[in-house]
């Protein structure tokens, strides 16, 4: 387990219950009192941190830290300090602050408070930072607590009590909003939302009071649903794929997405529907097979809920949602749900629906062409590597993140380190694209080179998001590395496999590429190769691939 | 308001998980074992007002450190 840093520039309450979650995947240490500089010393750099700062703890000088006076000075003195950390560690950080501005209708009515206008410039330099230092991520407590209001949040007598400014109330929400950041950090949205159709997109039942009988439109209840489609929209637009499993006759449905003036949703933003009668758990199954998607990160939402306790029975793995009964709520709960939320919105995200409708065809016709590399031939395959720049690094931190089949280290390069090893060479981190005829399915692997010594290259990592697999694309690329290999004057190849129980896929990847496996591999490779039980260190000379028809990618 | 004080020593139990609490909790004050610091006994006035709906005030609550103190600040209560 990660060790994560918690420090506050005042009182912080370590042994509140909602730590307790946190202690489930980090060990947790907490700073001294008022200790915010522990964040960024030295000795704390291989640590996650959080730290929380209460602007007028500072101003008050209750902090140990440095005891800058004015508004702008603390400002600058956080964003110095911040940087310094960010500078030296590449670990999770995750920044809390709160300018607690009090509201004064008279104060407030002629000039914009002092407080304000520092925080609205605070927050445009945490932002640039954020945009600089991957790990970096910032929250502001004020609005994390305002749903529960400043009066519940916080509380001026535990201030003057015990030095802390917020209520238990207010603890709980700020930590588990610490712990969503967190968890985001590691582990990707969901993919998939899967939905119901009568009274879940509309209300009524279309197949007995026809499409002019169903509640959708301006007023009312139909309102809401309208309201619900269109965050369903917006989902989609941020990349999530939208999927119906749904007890109706299809020609009822269809009339409905094509007909009905208010429907929001058309049947192009749909990956997969499956309308009929049979169990719901079978056509969910069926979908994450079309899909090649597994379950586990599948969303489930139906009004009904005997749907939706078999589903849970059925497939546990899956996210059924406890979906309220007033449909008025719908909107707002699906927006902020955790589960769909992510940091921020990438090109590739927003071409998702249509990058899975031509995987889907793409299988199908694969599936029914007698010879392999005919059908690849006849599908205009087009591969491209580029150098990793400013405009594409977030896309490969995100792949090394999110890929886990096709991928022979599982190493989860950071920002940082991706930099490290293009700064060394541009040709030895690369990003790879892939075109068809079908689709442009964007920058979908990723290629992580090091040089040994004069004659000898190391191939650190290769990983391919697993929805192109079954275009021999991973061996095109081997061609390019082993092309550029020889341009350079190398003689010779490595190439490392982690077994990580999720990368089946790939394990016999460098065999098939002529790949020899070395047993005992020199010390200089060996501390190259994560120190790991199940590493293996492969070898090979420069000489083309053999198994690889070249003709069937364009030029 | 009066409360029970098996109601109360379930409370110290969730508060003080990783301690014994006795079965007769009557005389048990602050100090009385490692979690019950000055920052236990915080965490207990929390979890109490939570529970019962209250709150204490700034003056009485330096004062509310054992069991025999926080059942009279309960009573004062309506």
């Amino acid at each position: 387990m990660k060790k994560l840093l918690v420090a506050c520039s005042s009182y912080l309450n370590s042994r509140h219950r909602a730590w307790g979650k946190a202690r489930e995947k980090y060990i947790l240490e907490f700073s001294e009192y008022g200790e915010i500089h522990s964040i960024w010393s030295e000795q704390n750099k291989e640590a996650c941190a959080v730290s929380i700062v209460f602007l007028d703890d500072l101003i008050d000088g209750q902090s140990k830290a440095a005891l800058p006076r004015s508004i702008s000075d603390c400002c600058e003195f956080l964003i110095d300090n911040i940087t310094r950390r960010c500078e030296k560690s590449g670990e999770l950080f995750i920044f809390c602050y709160s300018f607690s501005i009090t509201f004064d209708p008279i104060r407030s009515a002629k000039r914009c408070s002092p407080k304000l206008k520092e925080k609205i410039k605070f927050t445009e330099a945490l932002e640039s930072l954020s945009d600089r230092y991957k790990s970096f991520y910032f929250l502001d407590i004020d609005a994390c607590l305002e749903s529960l209001g400043a009066e519940r949040a916080f509380d001026s007598r535990n201030w003057y009590f015990a030095r802390t400014r917020l209520s238990n109330l207010g603890m709980d929400q700020l930590v588990s909003s610490v712990l969503k950041i967190a968890t985001r950090y590691q582990h990707p949205p969901h993919k998939v939302l899967v939905l119901d159709c009568d009274n879940t997109l509309w209300g009524g039942v279309v197949g007995e009071e026809g499409l002019a009988g169903i509640q959708l439109g301006t007023d009312g209840l139909g309102k809401a649903f309208v309201d619900f489609q269109k965050t369903i929209r917006h989902l989609k637009d941020e990349g999530v794929l939208l999927a119906l499993s749904s007890k109706n006759n299809i020609e009822d449905v269809w009339e409905v997405f094509d007909k009905h003036d208010s429907m929001h949703l058309k049947r192009e933003d749909l990956v997969a529907a499956k309308v009929d009668w049979n169990e719901k758990s079978k056509n969910i199954a069926a979908i994450s097979k079309k899909l090649d998607l597994n379950v586990s990160s599948f969303v489930f939402w139906d009004d009904d809920i005997v749907e939706r306790e078999k589903a849970k029975l059925a497939i546990p793995e899956m996210l059924t949602v406890d979906v309220p009964t007033d449909v008025h709520r719908w909107p707002a709960l699906l927006e902020t749900m955790f589960e769909f939320a992510r940091f921020y919105v990438t090109d590739e995200d927003r071409k998702k629906t249509a990058q899975y409708e031509a995987r889907s065809k793409f299988i199908e016709l694969k599936n029914n062409a007698a010879d392999e590399d005919y059908f690849l031939k006849s599908i205009s395959l087009k591969g491209e590597l580029i150098g990793l720049n400013q405009g594409n690094i977030a896309r490969a931190v995100q792949l090394c993140q999110k890929t886990n089949q096709f991928n022979l280290t599982s190493n989860r390069y950071t920002y940082e380190q991706l930099w490290e090893l293009a700064s060394y060479d541009v040709e030895f981190c690369m990003l790879a694209r892939l075109t068809d005829r079908l689709t442009d399915h964007g920058l979908v692997g990723l290629v992580c080179l090091r040089e040994l010594d004069s004659e000898t290259l190391i191939l650190e990592n290769l990983l391919l998001s697993c929805r192109v697999l079954g275009r021999k694309f991973e061996f095109w690329i081997m061609d390019k590395i082993l092309a550029m290999a020889v341009r350079r004057g190398y003689k010779n190849i490595y190439g490392l496999f982690v077994d990580s129980g999720k990368n089946l896929v790939s394990k016999s990847y460098l065999r098939d590429c002529g790949f020899v496996a070395i047993d005992r591999p020199a010390e200089s490779i060996k501390n190259l190769s994560i120190k790991n039980e199940n590493s293996y260190v492969f070898m090979r000379d420069l000489r083309p691939l053999e198994s690889f028809d070249r003709n069937i990618y364009e030029n | 308001m009066k409360i029970n004080i098996d109601d109360l020593r379930k409370l110290l139990i969730g508060v003080f998980q990783k301690s014994e609490i006795p079965l007769d909790i009557t005389n048990l004050k602050m100090n009385d074992f490692e979690e019950w610091d000055s920052l236990g006994n915080f965490s207990l006035l929390l979890a109490i007002e939570e529970q019962y709906n209250i709150k204490f005030d700034l003056v009485e609550m330096p004062n509310i450190n054992s069991v025999t103190s926080i059942l009279c600040a309960l009573e004062k209560r309506a």
